[in-house]
């Protein structure tokens, strides 16, 4: 259906080449998965599939792809698209009309097709979908995951042949991405037809896809069916990252003055109510997981405690004083954030000018900073892209210079909306180290210009922060949190991060609290929060022990021969 | 021990957002055509009269109409500023024209008349797009006029402005706190404040508009937009009596409002 011959493409003006000698071939009825750190060029793959790349983006390119023998090159779009189509990311940029009927029936009316038939197909496509019911709905009005299967429902109603979908459930919360994958399964083996996923969530698919291919800088360097012997391994690669294993944070200091508080908070902007008698305590030292489903008011809490929005009634206190919205210059001073969307925060025209915003916006760009800056783009995988411009990067490479930039002022509040999506297992290793370095040295008492540097152990090591994280002496990092704080220091530091990923709130942080409608539902130490989410019938928020990522993760740390070696072992 | 009462302050009710309002009044239910008929037949009718009294009719029937939509007059979007600037309207015509009759102290009859028209002029106008814009699906009316001749491809053009109008709203909130939590400082008095905006707000929602264009016409053109000349609609937009019986009323609104040129005309005086 689909074949690669040596193909590759190099965007205008990069360096390197984004994909390398692709040789692929993918079937009707199969579903592919593919996978890859991030940077390592999915996204360029699933564009070059769809036909947007030859002929249509700017940069230069070599071999062929061929979609049922035509090279997608020589062809149209709207031809290619009727047999491959292409759902993208976000599915604010996918719809074109203002309801549900009206984008489903889009495709098929622009190809001319009769009243009847548009209907007949659109019922069809929204069965499929399981989403009949939100037939008369306006867009506005959807949640994020009833979006993103509302986009799929457009584009199956066409009746392509391929479905690609790149990273379709990267702002989706597990129960809705969950949702959304077992119905193209089910798709995939009842209508034939064929589904190309770029992906990180490998734990969502590893029961429903078929073949996982692996890239990475832009070749492929595994190909293989899925092979359950792979959840046996559970962890290893993760360990070989420094990440399994560590307990959960450790550094909750009761006695300590709250670094933010939110007494019986309630957000209405408008009609509707957001945040209803909302109340947290973030402790000295904590890293507290926000997790819950799409539009249950996590972000809109986080911005509360940043004074982004102002309760309607109820109040909130960081480092002991009252939180106002606009935010003061103080209070922004002490708060690191990073939004949900890596292109809000994106102003400088090269990398290194926006790793160093925030910081020479609060005027503490000094040469040890702009040191540890330099050190942590490197841990990031970013040392040589520093003159770019920061629209070149890949989204992963966009959230981690939306992380550096955010703590590398030394807030004591750290504020993250989910910053990991787009991250592979091994990238996030370099954003958890720094996170809880920032949380810890802070804690520690050391300030900007304080000769301790933030970044020492994560990006000294000469493999950046990867090897730093392996090499972590998780008692030496203990003592240093125990250290008193210093006079006149800033004081201890806590961080906040809506995420939906239950392992890294298992390995990473010190609590969970679940928000849905505007509630917190719960709020406890994790095994607790995980065994009452359970309970509530929210599994899908609680960390699977079986996950096949880890596996593949630690192949890929041993190099793409060893992954070659162990496909072909396989074979 | 018993519960202390939480006393809860009364809030303020929000302004209507200046965009549609799905509802099942008659209006709503009126094929937006019809609408657009008496809205720019009306708009064209206060202004050729000359009686001070047509105009505020006009605006009367216009605010009552809105209360039957559900749509209380001191909630329409907007009324707050027009309602005050109407009046200073009215007062500064009865203050300056002095020709005419005297009524009382500065006031004249004609100064009066002349407020009155220009004070029932704007209101009218300004009601009666409220009302349009508040009771009309974008959507129906966009595939009203493309059905009716107007080429799909302008159509569309309109119905993705208005798809992304609330999101690019949205963008511009997002851009301005992730700035504003970074120490950018857009409180900063004169030019600077200026320039901050410019380079910290305009410039990203730029980038971010050009990228969603970019985007969204992939995802239009892959789902065959502009391959034809012209395409099929799904969406029903059709006539009933009730539009029959508006469009027989509106020649009567039309006479009603200008009886006294019509009456001019007729006497020749």
């Amino acid at each position: 259906m689909i074949r690669f011959e040596q193909f590759g493409w190099r965007f205008a003006e990069a360096p390197c080449w984004a994909l390398r000698d692709i040789v692929l071939t993918i079937d009707r009825g199969e579903f592919v998965v593919i996978a890859g750190p991030s940077g390592s060029g999915k996204s360029t793959l699933a564009m070059a599939m769809c036909g947007l790349l030859l002929g249509r983006q700017e940069g230069e390119g070599r071999g062929r792809v061929l979609v049922d023998g035509d090279d997608v090159a020589g062809i149209p779009l709207y031809q290619t698209a009727e047999k491959i189509a292409l759902v993208q990311q976000n599915p604010e940029t996918h719809f074109a009309t203002l309801t549900v009927a009206d984008e489903i029936a889009f495709g098929m009316e622009n190809r001319c097709l009769d009243r009847a038939e548009i209907e007949r197909r659109s019922a069809e496509a929204m069965q499929w979908l399981g989403i009949s019911h939100l037939r008369g709905r306006a867009l506005a009005t959807l949640s994020g995951g009833e979006k993103q299967r509302v986009a799929v429902a457009s584009i199956l109603a066409g009746g392509p042949a391929v479905v690609v979908l790149d990273e379709p459930t990267a702002s989706l919360d597990p129960e809705s991405s969950t949702a959304l994958f077992r119905r193209l399964a089910v798709l995939c083996r009842r209508q034939g037809l064929t589904v190309v996923v770029t992906e990180h969530k490998l734990a969502l698919l590893r029961r429903l896809g078929s073949r996982v291919v692996f890239l990475d800088a832009g070749c492929v360097v595994a190909d293989e069916r899925w092979s359950t012997s792979d959840d046996d391994r559970q962890d290893e690669g993760a360990w070989k990252l420094g990440l399994a294993g560590r307990q959960p944070c450790p550094l909750s200091d009761p006695t300590g003055e709250p670094v933010a508080r939110l007494s019986q908070v309630h957000v209405t902007p408008g009609d509707a109510e957001i945040l209803t008698q909302v109340s947290l305590c973030v402790q000295p030292g904590e890293i507290v997981a926000l997790t819950g489903p799409n539009g249950g008011g996590k972000s809109t809490l986080l911005q509360c405690m940043a004074g982004l929005v102002g309760p309607s009634r109820g109040a909130v206190e960081v480092c002991g004083s009252s939180v106002v919205s606009p935010p003061s210059a103080a209070l922004v001073r002490r708060i690191g954030f990073v939004f949900q969307n890596a292109d809000h925060q994106i102003v400088s025209d090269t990398v290194w000018g926006e790793a160093l915003f925030a910081s020479r916006q609060f005027g503490v760009a000094d040469a040890t900073v702009e040191e540890e800056a330099r050190r942590f783009l490197a841990g990031a995988g970013l040392a040589g892209r520093r003159q770019d411009h920061p629209y070149r990067l890949s989204w992963g490479e966009k959230r981690r210079l939306n992380v550096v930039s955010a703590i590398l002022h030394r807030p004591r509040l750290l504020l993250l909306d989910e910053p990991f999506a787009g991250q592979d297992w091994e990238n996030l290793g370099v954003l958890l180290g720094a996170i809880r370095r920032v949380v810890e040295d802070v804690h520690a008492g050391n300030e900007p210009d304080a000769p301790n540097s933030l970044l020492k152990n994560v990006a000294a090591a000469p493999c950046g922060g990867r090897r730093a994280l392996k090499n972590a002496d998780a008692e030496g990092q203990r003592r240093v949190l125990q250290q008193p704080a210093k006079a006149g220091s800033p004081g201890p530091g806590a961080c906040v991060l809506v995420t939906h990923d239950p392992r890294i709130v298992t390995r990473f942080c010190s609590r969970v609290v679940f928000v849905a409608d505007g509630r917190i539902i719960v709020d406890s130490a994790v095994a607790e929060a995980f065994d009452r989410l359970r309970s509530l019938g929210h599994g899908a928020y609680v960390a699977d022990p079986q996950d096949p990522w880890s596996a593949i993760a630690g192949r890929v740390d041993r190099g793409p021969r060893a992954i070659l070696g162990a496909a072909a072992g396989a074979g | 021990m018993g519960q202390r009462r939480v006393r809860v302050p009364r809030q303020r009710r929000p302004m209507v957002e200046m965009s549609y309002q799905p509802g099942r009044s008659l209006l709503h239910r009126l094929h937006p055509l019809t609408k657009v008929a008496w809205l720019v037949v009306l708009t064209v009718t206060v202004f050729l009269t000359d009686a001070p009294v047509s105009p505020l009719v006009v605006a009367a029937g216009a605010l009552i109409l809105l209360t039957t939509c559900g749509i209380p007059p001191w909630r329409a979007p907007g009324m707050r500023v027009w309602l005050p600037l109407a009046v200073a309207i009215l007062v500064t015509h009865a203050l300056a024209v002095q020709t005419g009759t005297p009524l009382a102290g500065p006031l004249t009859n004609e100064g009066v008349a002349s407020g009155l028209r220009a004070m029932g002029r704007l209101v009218s106008v300004v009601t009666m797009s409220t009302l349009f814009v508040l009771t009309t699906d974008p959507v129906s009316l966009t595939c009203a006029l493309m059905r009716g001749g107007l080429p799909y491809r302008w159509g569309f053009a309109l119905v993705t402005s208005l798809r992304l109008a609330p999101v690019f709203r949205m963008e511009a909130h997002h851009i301005y706190r992730a700035q504003l939590v970074r120490g950018v400082a857009y409180q900063a008095a004169g030019p600077r404040r200026g320039w901050l905006v410019l380079r910290h707000l305009c410039l990203p929602l730029l980038v971010s508009a050009l990228r969603t264009a970019h985007a969204l016409s992939l995802s239009m053109e892959g789902r065959g937009f502009g391959r034809h000349r012209r395409r099929t609609f799904t969406r029903e937009v059709a006539a009933t009596r009730a539009d029959v019986i508006a469009a027989l009323l509106l020649p009567a609104a039309v006479a009603a409002t200008l009886w006294q040129p019509i009456a001019r005309l007729m006497t020749g005086a």
